[in-house]
């Protein structure tokens, strides 16, 4: 039988992020999509190019600068039955619409007795080196994990995004979805066929021995990369994506840690009091006794992203730093 | 006026003890009838008094010198008084025991790094999982020098301490003594002998149904896994078989594990398939693959010999035909389990030569009585012979 060459269908990540949205969108009446330059400038990262004509106006909702009110409208509707994605575009702004994300819609389903759902998405974004300076910079997902009522997910991959919007979409609590603005461009395959990721499932991006690097976002790319670097020292890498910050699938990373017996926690976010130390403590706890060093923790430095670019490369994991010290960690000199 | 500390003869036919540790350091103030050393025979552990008051002067042997019994090890002096000197005969001892010394600490050089300084830096630091292996393996961290980041301990240091440690092992032994299986064999028979109320209750068994069994099971399996499965299971209808006399009382164990006879190079050792009533006949052949493989190296855990309830010691390969066999305290039984071999025995009232075995099971009378054993025996009889697995 002479053999058949398969193309494999290769998306960005953005254009994963809106395969599933005009997916959903067909498949459900209910969902729509709220926000700033969503519909003609189809945001900012021209994400969203092209849905505003397929699916008109009243599903594709262009707001004024309201990021406090456009998300308690997105609330308000998903309570009252419909399945708003909420557009906030840079996860810098997420100070303005604290109460409605942890007061409102994390809440309501708990104090209602559970006469009321919030099935609503809020897409917004984190990662630095894009040069937007201090205030566009941020990776501040750790704010939302620590509500109690709100998922909180991070793709890694074109594939991861689409699946796990998918699956955010169809969920009856309110999810925060996180997409990495230097990731749009990233291509990966992305079958055409239907297909949803759970959330709650971390994923073995890459199988290893010798320790695991545990990375959230575009944080997943710098890990690979720098497990080929470490490849090339004969120290063998194993990358673990928990893909969701909530629900944690803390029984993977700890399995990975268990066999491994040393890790590293990447992750965007400030590296004080973030996600990262959540992922040390689950690590550390339940692999103690299989351990060989302390967990390593690497995020973004405690201060204010730089809008310089040497300053501001310097202030987050690189494929380099990340290299450098997983040899420490496996007590290999350079 | 200084008193000589002698090696006692703590038993007749003793020739020689083993200094185990002392308890009291030279120059250490002692009372008479004071314990100032443990003494291992081949039997037991002894302290040994001061045989006065005074001053602990003169050590002349160290831990783990094996002494002839009447040989001075030490002095009691009074304090600033000098121990007389060696007489000849002890010189040459003493020198035989020192080049015996140095053969063991050339051997323990070659397979353990000198310790770590203690002052300052992160040498010397072990990491959980190392703390966890040396404990299981039984290996003195301190004594090992890291190689994972700043000199701290790895995993790996351990092992190889380990692996090296027991390569250095039949070097580092003096010729009398016996190895910790051997001496705790030694030991737990001595004791069970002694203190148990042993009875026999012996039983032929027809072993055509197990054969057929072990067959339609696949490759792989042995007559003694299938024993270890039908015999845990039997045991959870018979309570006091499974249990444990406390010198109060009777305790019935909550666990059903088997604990399986292997022998080893220098002895046996009970190795433990817990919960073996409720483990798969593959769960169980893997674990007592497992089990043996370890036990011939050499390299059983702690955890793979503790918390037997229940000893199986079958020596049917070695074509034992039946054997009384002795109670592994805190048990309160063992099956001795003999060969397979074809006899002729009446079949529908006329001679037939069927494949039988004889089952001896050994019970502790303060736990369990005749019949109680005796109706265990006759269901685990009838498992055998139409084994459900």
């Amino acid at each position: 039988m002479p053999e058949v060459a398969v193309a494999v269908r290769e998306l960005t990540l953005g254009e994963a992020v809106k395969e599933a949205l005009a997916e959903e969108m067909r498949r459900d009446p209910r969902v729509f999509i709220i926000g700033e330059d969503v519909a003609e400038a189809g945001t900012t990262f021209k994400v969203l190019t092209g849905l505003v004509q397929e699916f008109g106006p009243e599903r594709v909702l262009d707001t004024p600068i309201s990021e406090p009110g456009f998300t308690g409208i997105g609330v308000g509707a998903a309570m009252t039955g419909l399945r708003p994605v909420v557009d906030i575009m840079f996860g810098d702004f997420a100070g303005l619409i604290m109460d409605q994300m942890a007061n409102q819609a994390a809440k309501v389903h708990y104090m209602s007795g559970g006469r009321w759902k919030v099935p609503m998405v809020l897409r917004t974004t984190l990662g630095a080196t894009r040069r937007s300076a201090a205030q566009h910079s941020q990776s501040l997902h750790a704010w939302f994990c620590h509500i109690p009522g709100l998922k909180v997910v991070l793709p890694s991959t074109p594939y991861d995004a689409k699946g796990l919007l998918k699956s955010a979409i169809r969920d009856d609590n309110p999810v925060v979805f996180y997409e990495d603005k230097m990731m749009y461009k990233l291509k990966g395959p992305v079958p055409e066929e239907e297909y949803t990721i759970p959330l709650g499932i971390a994923e073995v991006k890459r199988m290893g021995e010798d320790l695991t690097i545990v990375a959230t976002s575009s944080m997943v790319q710098v890990a690979l990369g720098a497990a080929k670097l470490l490849e090339e020292y004969d120290v063998s890498a194993e990358v673990v994506d928990p893909r969701t910050l909530w629900p944690l699938d803390e029984e993977t990373l700890i399995e990975s840690a268990r066999k491994t017996s040393r890790v590293m926690v990447i992750d965007e976010g400030y590296e004080r009091y973030g996600a990262g130390a959540e992922l040390t403590t689950v690590i550390q706890a339940g692999a103690f006794y299989d351990l060989e060093a302390p967990v390593k923790r690497i995020g973004a430095m405690h201060v204010p992203i730089p809008f310089s670019p040497p300053l501001e490369d310097a202030t987050v994991p690189t494929e380099a730093s990340v290299f450098q010290a997983a040899m420490a960690l496996c007590g290999r000199k350079l | 006026m200084a008193v000589s500390v002698v090696m006692p003869a703590l038993e007749l036919a003793q020739e020689a003890g083993k200094l185990l540790a002392w308890l009291k350091q030279e120059g250490d103030a002692v009372a008479k009838g004071e314990m100032i050393a443990e003494i291992e025979t081949d039997k037991a552990v002894f302290e040994l008094e001061s045989p006065a008051d005074g001053v602990l002067a003169g050590v002349k042997s160290s831990a783990g010198d094996m002494v002839p019994v009447g040989r001075t090890i030490a002095w009691i002096v009074a304090r600033g008084e000098q121990p007389p000197a060696e007489d000849a005969a002890d010189a040459a001892t003493l020198a035989m025991q020192q080049q015996a010394r140095s053969t063991v600490a050339a051997a323990a050089a070659l397979a353990i790094a000198p310790a770590p300084t203690k002052s300052g830096g992160p040498a010397g630091r072990a990491s959980p999982k190392a703390r966890r292996i040396a404990e299981e393996y039984g290996v003195d961290i301190s004594q090992i020098r890291g190689t994972g980041p700043d000199g701290s301990i790895t995993s790996e240091d351990v092992l190889a301490a380990a692996a090296a440690k027991s390569a250095a092992q039949p070097a580092a032994a003096p010729a009398s003594a016996m190895s910790a299986v051997a001496r705790l064999m030694a030991d737990r028979t001595t004791q069970s002998w002694t203190q148990t109320p042993h009875f026999f209750l012996v039983r032929e068994v027809d072993a055509n149904g197990l054969l057929k069994a072990r067959k339609n099971a696949g490759e792989g399996f042995t007559i003694t896994d299938l024993l270890i499965s039908l015999t845990a299971r039997t045991l959870a209808k018979h309570p006091k078989l499974n249990a444990t006399w406390t010198g109060q009382g009777i305790r019935l164990n909550p666990e059903i594990n088997i604990s399986l006879a292997i022998a080893v190079e220098d002895g046996v050792v009970g190795a433990v398939i817990p919960r073996a009533d409720s483990a798969s006949l593959a769960g169980i052949a893997a674990q007592r693959k497992q089990l043996a493989e370890r036990a011939r190296a050499g390299r059983l855990r702690p955890p793979d010999v503790a918390g037997g309830t229940f000893t199986i010691s079958n020596l049917g390969m070695f074509n034992v035909d039946a054997f009384n066999a002795i109670i592994t305290p805190p048990q309160a039984a063992i099956l001795a389990v003999g060969r397979i071999a074809d006899r002729v025995v009446p079949v529908n009232g006329a001679p037939g030569i069927r494949p039988m075995m004889t089952f001896t099971l050994s019970s502790d009378h303060r736990v369990v009585d005749g019949a109680q054993a005796a109706r265990f025996l006759d269901d685990l009889a009838a498992a055998l012979y139409q084994p459900q697995l």
